[in-house]
């Protein structure tokens, strides 16, 4: 296949994750668009590296797999403790900083 | 053949994006990325990348998402209905979206690198994608960003047990 | 098949590949109704009693009457399950553990013949890989039941799983060192001099305890013991779908056991001409589940704070300083 089918896909994955970013209300769905984005990423960076023949690009991929992760555990953190104080999940009312 | 193995890959990949995107219940999203991810793996083989496929499904699906369902098991949320945002944003959102599509194509299709319209490079010896050749790689050329990553890791885990942790002075009054 | 998915060391035609897989999945599936029957007795005869012997000589058929029960009874699902979750739940636990079969080696590469599913350079990461996949079946079951035991004794099972998973990995990571490969097939031929088990003695025992816990076998197996949790997220579930259930857990026991075979006690090793080594590998492997058995009539279950504090305290440094260790002396000699 050539790699440009690779990176059309990765183009569209990244555009549903960003539809879902924009669309949805519920922060656990927003950081799931958003994971989706991240390893659409990585796929559009996995094909180049088998474009070029060089694997600097699989080892980028691993790094940003660590820093999916480790953002998605902050960002559930703030989901869990949003929880605990009764708020609403809702990312259009928790428009303001003071909380 | 790869071309079976990647229109599979391909369908199950956007069929699962399109499901996290569309679902009302959040629990059903979190399963869909799952379905997703797996996918995905799948196609990252094609791309010979194989100990990133593994640590793909070890790491995300296997960890990051499961932390997904514990918390939304727990938290639950609501389910929203269909068009429930803003009618502005429920109209510009998808039309900003198909436009960020078309350009990133068009930059894609268009460009002038002919390396793009092959199969992609020969020089790929027998160990490209080897747990070998990558963790040759980390510890010598990427050493700062593997330790970097590391303490990224201890930070954000460090973090968690602080946001999510109960207090001991001030329990919710239950 | 190279060019298609990733590198292996030594590619077969593909017709070879099916048949193959075929077999091995036939030689497993049929040890494990014996394994069943070999825990019933065994189990009985450790309780001073005899186990089933009523069907056949000495209780032989029994496996076939248990599945011939489970055929005939009726596949029902409660109303608030959710319909197609919850049919699917067994089936992703068995091919979860079903698909691991594929890189378990039964012998070197003999008349052009690999005797071992396939050999990729990832190894042991595969296996990784698809048992992170059984805790989906598992939650999957208990969700989709609709019923509050199910689900608790889901999440339980679920978070019991995950806090091994650790230390098996941990454990192997010392195997792997000293090996220099991940790959399944280099490490057992690392093991010509002295098997694994003797320097990585520790590593071996954090395994096999990790394994009880990620099978949900006794001592861990609160999350599906009868007295606490009604069978936890095995409760819904009547007649095939148990029997899948269960038939699962059996293939998973013995799973574990060959990768510990492979990883600690030398693989397809022994004494004798190169055919017998798939003999040897299948000898080890019941030699080790025995030993499951064996530790399910000794020990009683423990409580599931006294299980997650034992796994996340006491094996996960114990683990972590193995691999320390290893490490330190790998690199000195």
């Amino acid at each position: 296949m050539d790699i440009e089918w690779y990176l059309v896909l990765s183009a569209l994955l990244f555009t549903i994750g960003f539809t879902g970013v924009l669309i949805r209300r519920n922060p656990v769905v927003i950081l799931l668009c958003l994971e989706l984005m991240l390893s659409a990423g990585a796929l559009a960076m996995l094909a180049f590296s088998r474009m070029l023949g060089d694997q600097d690009g699989q080892v980028m991929v691993l790094i940003v797999l660590v820093v999916a992760a480790c953002e998605v555990v902050v960002g559930l953190g703030i989901v869990v403790a949003m929880f605990r104080r009764r708020l609403p999940l809702d990312v259009d009312d928790m428009k303001e900083l003071k909380g | 053949m790869t071309e079976v193995a990647f229109f599979v890959g391909a369908i199950g990949a956007i069929g699962g994006a399109i499901a996290v995107v569309a679902m009302r219940n959040p629990f059903y999203s979190v399963l869909a990325l799952v379905v997703h991810l797996v996918f995905l793996a799948g196609i990252f083989l094609l791309l010979r990348a194989q100990f990133i496929a593994a640590a793909q499904i070890v790491v995300y699906a296997g960890a990051v998402m499961v932390i997904y369902v514990f918390v939304a098991a727990y938290v639950g949320g609501i389910e929203e209905p269909m068009f429930d945002s803003s009618p502005m944003l429920r109209i510009v959102g998808p039309i900003l979206a198909v436009a960020l599509f078309v350009e990133i194509s068009i930059a894609v299709l268009g460009s002038s690198l002919t390396a793009l319209g092959t199969d992609g490079s020969d020089k790929i010896q027998g160990g490209f994608g080897t747990p070998e050749a990558i963790g040759k790689l980390m510890l010598e050329d990427f050493l700062i960003a593997f330790e970097a990553a590391s303490l990224l890791l201890l930070v954000a885990a460090v973090a968690a047990i602080i946001l999510a942790g109960r207090k001991k002075a001030q329990k919710e009054a239950a | 098949m190279t060019a298609l998915l990733a590198d292996t060391t030594f590619v077969e035609a593909t017709w070879i590949l099916v048949v193959k897989s075929i077999l091995i999945f036939i030689v497993i599936l049929s040890v494990v109704p014996v394994v069943l029957l070999v825990e019933r007795k065994l189990l009985g005869r450790m309780q001073q009693r005899y186990g089933p012997n009523r069907v056949g000589p000495y209780g032989s058929i029994q496996p076939l009457a248990d599945v011939g029960k489970l055929l005939s009874k009726q596949s029902f699902r409660p109303k608030a399950a959710i319909p197609f979750l919850y049919e699917i739940a067994p089936a992703l636990t068995i091919f979860s553990a079903v698909i691991t079969l594929a890189i378990l080696p039964f012998g070197d590469v003999q008349g052009g013949w690999g005797l071992y599913g396939i050999d990729v350079p990832i190894g042991i990461l595969y296996f990784f890989a698809f048992s992170s996949i059984a805790f989906y079946g598992l939650l999957l079951g208990g969700w989709a039941s609709g019923s509050k035991y199910s689900f608790l004794g889901a999440m339980r099972s679920a978070a019991q799983l995950i806090s091994y998973e650790i230390a098996m990995g941990l454990s192997l990571l010392g195997v792997v060192m000293m090996a220099g490969s991940l790959s399944l097939v280099d490490i057992v031929k690392a093991q010509g001099e002295i098997w694994y088990v003797v320097p990585q003695i520790v590593a071996f025992l954090i395994f096999m305890v990790a394994g009880f816990a990620e099978t949900n076998r006794v001592p861990f197996d609160l999350p599906e013991a009868d007295a606490e949790l009604v069978a936890g997220y095995q409760t819904e579930y009547g007649g095939m779908r148990f029997g899948s259930y269960m038939f699962a857990e059996y293939m998973e026991v013995l799973i574990v056991s060959g990768i510990a075979a492979t990883m600690f006690l030398g693989g397809w090793m022994g004494p004798g001409p190169s055919w017998l080594d798939p003999i040897w590998m299948l000898a080890k492997m019941l030699l080790l589940t025995g030993f499951f058995i064996w530790i399910r009539a000794t020990l009683p279950r423990f409580r599931y704070d006294q299980l997650m504090s034992f796994g996340w305290k006491i094996l996960i440094p114990i683990a972590t300083l193995n691999v320390l260790v290893t490490a330190v002396l790998v690199v000195a000699t």
